[in-house]
């Protein structure tokens, strides 16, 4: 199952938490039955209902909406104020065109500098959001040794400021300042419009009355379309600086309007559509984020609930004491003219001088037979050579038995090749000691 | 309880979890073979000594949190001639198969009881289980005594896979065994070095287990699924590791201002952060740094032997020690980043949008002040960066192929082809820088030229490439 971008969100900040504070365990959410994807979410879903968690989990989010809500009503204030104070001094009469390029120019300008940027340099875009960036990262700052608190918060700022998506985020909310502060402009005109009256005119000295005919054409069209009166020819035309227009107050309430207007569908709505577009880029961006499960935390968890094996336990248990250790003794001489056999030699033993060329290695029913007729023949000292690489397993302890049966117990020696090692040279004493040889009977070469 | 088990068989009725006994002679590597496949080290004792495990132990593999297969580790048998011989006795009485097994196990005389004790456990398992894993040691020679515990466990009429273990040892036994095994009509049989672990290995065992036991294909099927998963998780988590090694001491920077004060510094900060690495990655792979001993590898207690700064490191690793050494210790070359600086800060002003050149002011503004201060900073040279490279290949090569079961050294050195020649090999290759290898190193120092912090795309960016390059040349 893959996780929604909230849910890596989710997990990857109480990565952060877990990886300093230890992982919490979670035995409401079993995971007997699950894939890892799906208990990680159910457990973390679990989790982050539990205090201080949940606040930990929030904090950083909150300090993001607060900052962004603080900005927007400033920005709110801005505009309210700046409209005021630049309508409010000018006295009766108003500049139409004026006061239209006050009001939306800046927004335009910053608007196309803000687009420019976006294809220069898209992790920088536009003035506003960097430093709403700067000012988060200098409250939330990255630490060498963070608090698991600073952690998660780091983590909530990195996939949603610094990374593939960040751009889109930070142009939200650029935009989503601007729209604040054109709303504030807005409320601003209204204001005035509602309690002061003005004379709106035109005025130049190269144009004349058709252009701004022409210019007012081209703005009213979807003031039309919603509904809105929009001032004619005749009244635009009368309008001019040096007229008085037939219908004054009629004009004048058009002319309010179609300011207002304007400054709503070519002021603020293209900022909140550019929002808007902003935000949907970002789901979009967001949703094709995945989580790193290859991080040592998602190991750990796995090992943790979800164990490759079970733990073992005993089924048959050994219930025969441990044999006794036999006491190691020195090992004795070996006796000139042995008659030699070797007991499951490989192909490549290096065989001592000592051996004769045919001699028997006993490998199997067979050889064994053949060595055991062959001592009942000649009845004279055994050298049994053995591989010290080798331990005697019982196999091999009833085969030296049944040569010191046949050879008599004091007539067989064990010859072990190389010297075994610790282990090994007990099991061949153990050997011995059952076939009822003493430890000196038990030599190298 | 056994005819029941019996018919359950034959109408291959599907039952979980999947029963498997590991069986076979003593000391052959059945303890270590579970250790491997549970991913467990501390499973059972493992000992190079006749009759290590003395008694039945049984673990399960899980999936999802539920038993897949249950794998039960069993003495060694070590007398199947005289065990061969009492069966005989029992089948003259006209019983066959299974029959002649259950009557052996029950009606036995105390003193045979006890004598076979070991035997019979192992013969119980082989009736109780769905399949038996014989685990034969290749350095072996292929001798009588085996043939009879092959026919002997064959009674308990299961499926046998034999599993040929230390499969490196002896390339003309291995043959034998394979002849050997073929004669017995045993063709599925499959090749699995418990200490030289190798997951197409572990793979394979699983795949002839299901051509063996149909009925269980498909939860064997998940559970390699699962298996081949985690494997490449865990792969990939510690190529991650050392890609972030890598990267992160890259471009790690202190200002040089007491320079031996501060070179000291940051020679600690690299030893402690490849301490770091080394630790996550034996975590990772599930090596417990406490107990494990690793052999061919100079790494004791979790902590590599060799300091990283040691000449002699160096010289392992075949880098020129004198070179390194004259340069204080291979560290502390302050890097002027005022020129790449300057001319990137050049390529955006270009661009001539007020934002970004704000911002790059901004970014290379302290640069030009240092500058002007005659200020340095330090950085980790390319010498070191080498050889945590060299050192960190060599370990997760070595990591990534072994087995849980590896701890004892001495196996390693009866590998014939092991002793003596290898080491030279290893280390001419050693010696080689990989391919690719500059154009990373490139790539991070551009970093350190961007002044990209960690969280910055950019440095996301070239860990992800260096994590690929890594998984490319490992």
């Amino acid at each position: 199952m893959p996780l929604s971008f909230t849910q890596q969100l989710n997990a990857e900040q109480l990565r952060a938490i877990e990886d300093i504070q230890g992982v919490e365990p979670v035995p409401a959410v079993a995971s007997v039955g699950l894939d890892f994807p799906t208990w990680l979410v159910r457990r973390n879903a679990e989790l982050s209902k539990r205090e201080p968690l949940r606040q930990m989990l929030q904090h950083a989010p909150g300090i993001f909406f607060r900052l962004f809500l603080a900005a927007v009503l400033l920005a709110i204030l801005a505009g309210v104020v700046t409209s005021i104070k630049a309508l409010g001094s000018a006295g009766t009469q108003l500049n139409i065109f004026w006061v239209l390029g006050v009001l939306l120019g800046l927004s335009w300008l910053s608007l196309l500098l803000w687009l420019a940027t976006l294809l220069l340099n898209r992790d920088n875009a536009g003035v506003l959001a960097p430093l709403f960036r700067k000012l988060l990262d200098r409250i939330l700052p990255a630490r060498r040794e963070p608090s698991a608190q600073q952690a998660a918060d780091r983590v909530w700022l990195q996939r949603l400021l610094f990374s593939s998506s960040g751009y889109l985020r930070l142009g939200w909310i650029t935009h989503g300042i601007w729209s604040a502060y054109l709303l504030g402009g807005l409320l601003g005109l209204l204001l005035l419009f509602a309690t002061r009256q003005f004379d709106f005119v035109w005025e130049s000295t190269l144009l004349g009355g058709d252009s701004f005919v022409a210019i007012t054409g081209a703005l009213t069209p979807p003031l039309a379309a919603i509904g809105v009166p929009v001032p004619d020819a005749g009244q635009i035309l009368t309008s001019s600086l040096d007229q008085t227009p037939v219908n004054a107050a009629q004009t004048r309430r058009v002319w309010a309007i179609f300011l207002l207007g304007c400054v709503l569908i070519y002021g603020l709505l293209p900022r909140l559509l550019m929002g808007l577009i902003c935000v949907l880029a970002e789901r979009r961006a967001q949703s094709r984020q995945t989580l790193d499960l290859n991080q040592p935390y998602y190991i750990r968890l796995q090992r943790e609930f979800w164990p490759q094996s079970s733990r073992p336990r005993v089924l048959d248990a050994d219930d025969q004491p441990a044999a006794p250790l036999p006491t190691g003794g020195k090992a004795g001489q070996l006796p000139a003219n042995c008659q030699w056999f070797g007991l499951e030699l490989p192909a490549q033993f290096s065989l001592p001088a000592a051996t004769p060329p045919d001699f028997i290695n006993l490998r199997d029913e067979a050889s064994r037979r053949n060595a055991l007729a062959a001592i009942k023949a000649q009845r004279g000292a055994v050298a049994l050579l053995v591989d010290g690489n080798k331990a005697a397993d019982r196999g091999l302890q009833r085969v030296v038995m049944e040569l010191a049966e046949v050879a008599g117990a004091r007539n067989l020696w064990l010859v072990l090749r190389p010297q075994a090692a610790e282990a090994k040279h007990q099991s061949w004493l153990q050997a011995a000691a059952r076939a009822g040889l003493t430890p000196e009977q038990v030599t190298f070469l | 309880m056994n005819t029941e088990r019996s018919t359950e068989f034959m109408n291959a009725t599907l039952s979980l979890p999947l029963m498997l006994a590991v069986v076979g002679h003593t000391n052959t590597g059945k303890t270590s073979l579970l250790r491997t496949l549970l991913r467990n080290a501390e499973f059972g004792e493992v000992r190079d000594s006749a009759g290590t495990t003395r008694h039945v132990e049984a673990a399960q593999l899980l999936l999802h949190g539920e038993a897949c297969i249950e794998l039960r580790d069993t003495p060694g048998l070590e007398d199947s001639i005289a065990l061969a011989a009492q069966l005989k006795n029992v089948q003259q009485q006209g019983l066959r198969g299974r029959a002649s097994l259950e009557h052996f196990i029950a009606q036995t005389q105390p003193e045979i009881a006890r004598e076979f004790e070991q035997e019979i456990k192992v013969l119980r398992q082989a009736l109780e289980c769905h399949a038996l894993l014989y685990v034969i040691d290749c350095r072996e020679e292929v001798l009588e005594k085996y043939r009879e515990e092959i026919a002997t466990l064959s009674l308990a009429s299961r499926p046998i896979l034999p599993v040929l273990n230390f499969i490196q040892a002896d390339a003309q036994n291995l043959q034998n065994w394979r002849t050997e095994l073929a004669e017995l009509g045993l063709h599925a049989l499959v090749e699995f070095d418990t200490v030289a672990f190798d997951f197409s290995a572990e793979k394979r065992l699983y795949q002839k287990l299901q051509t063996l036991l149909e009925a269980w294909y498909q939860p064997l099927q998940q559970l390699l699924d699962e298996r081949a998963r985690e494997w490449q998780q865990v792969r990939s988590a510690c190529i991650a590791q050392v890609a972030q090694l890598l990267v992160d001491m890259a471009t790690y920077t202190l200002p040089a201002e007491a320079h031996s004060v501060q070179a000291n510094e940051l020679q600690n900060t690299v030893r402690q952060r490849e301490q770091q690495c080394l630790r996550t990655v034996l975590e990772l792979l599930n090596f417990s740094s406490s107990d494990v001993q690793l052999t061919n590898l100079p790494v004791q207690n979790g902590e590599w032997e060799l300091d990283l700064f040691a000449p002699e490191t160096l010289k392992k690793f075949g880098l020129d020690a004198a070179s390194a050494a004259a340069a204080g210790a291979a560290i502390g070359a302050g890097v002027d980043l005022m020129l790449a600086g300057l001319s990137l800060g050049a390529a955006s002003l270009t661009g001539a949008a007020i934002g970004t050149a704000w911002h790059t002011g901004r970014r290379y503004g302290r640069d030009l002040l240092a500058r002007w201060r005659g200020e340095k900073i330090l950085c980790v040279d390319d010498t070191t960066l080498n050889i945590l490279l060299l050192r960190q290949l060599f370990l997760l090569r070595h990591l990534f192929r072994r087995g849980h079961a590896a701890v004892n050294p001495l196996q390693m050195e009866r590998n014939p082809l092991q002793v003596g020649k290898k080491p030279q090999v290893e280390n001419k290759e050693q010696n080689q820088l990989p391919d690719g290898w500059p154009r990373q190193q490139q790539k991070m120092r551009e970093l350190l030229q961007l002044k990209a912090g960690k969280e910055s795309r950019n440095y996301q960016q070239v860990l992800r490439e260096c994590e690929t390059w890594l998984g490319q040349i490992i």
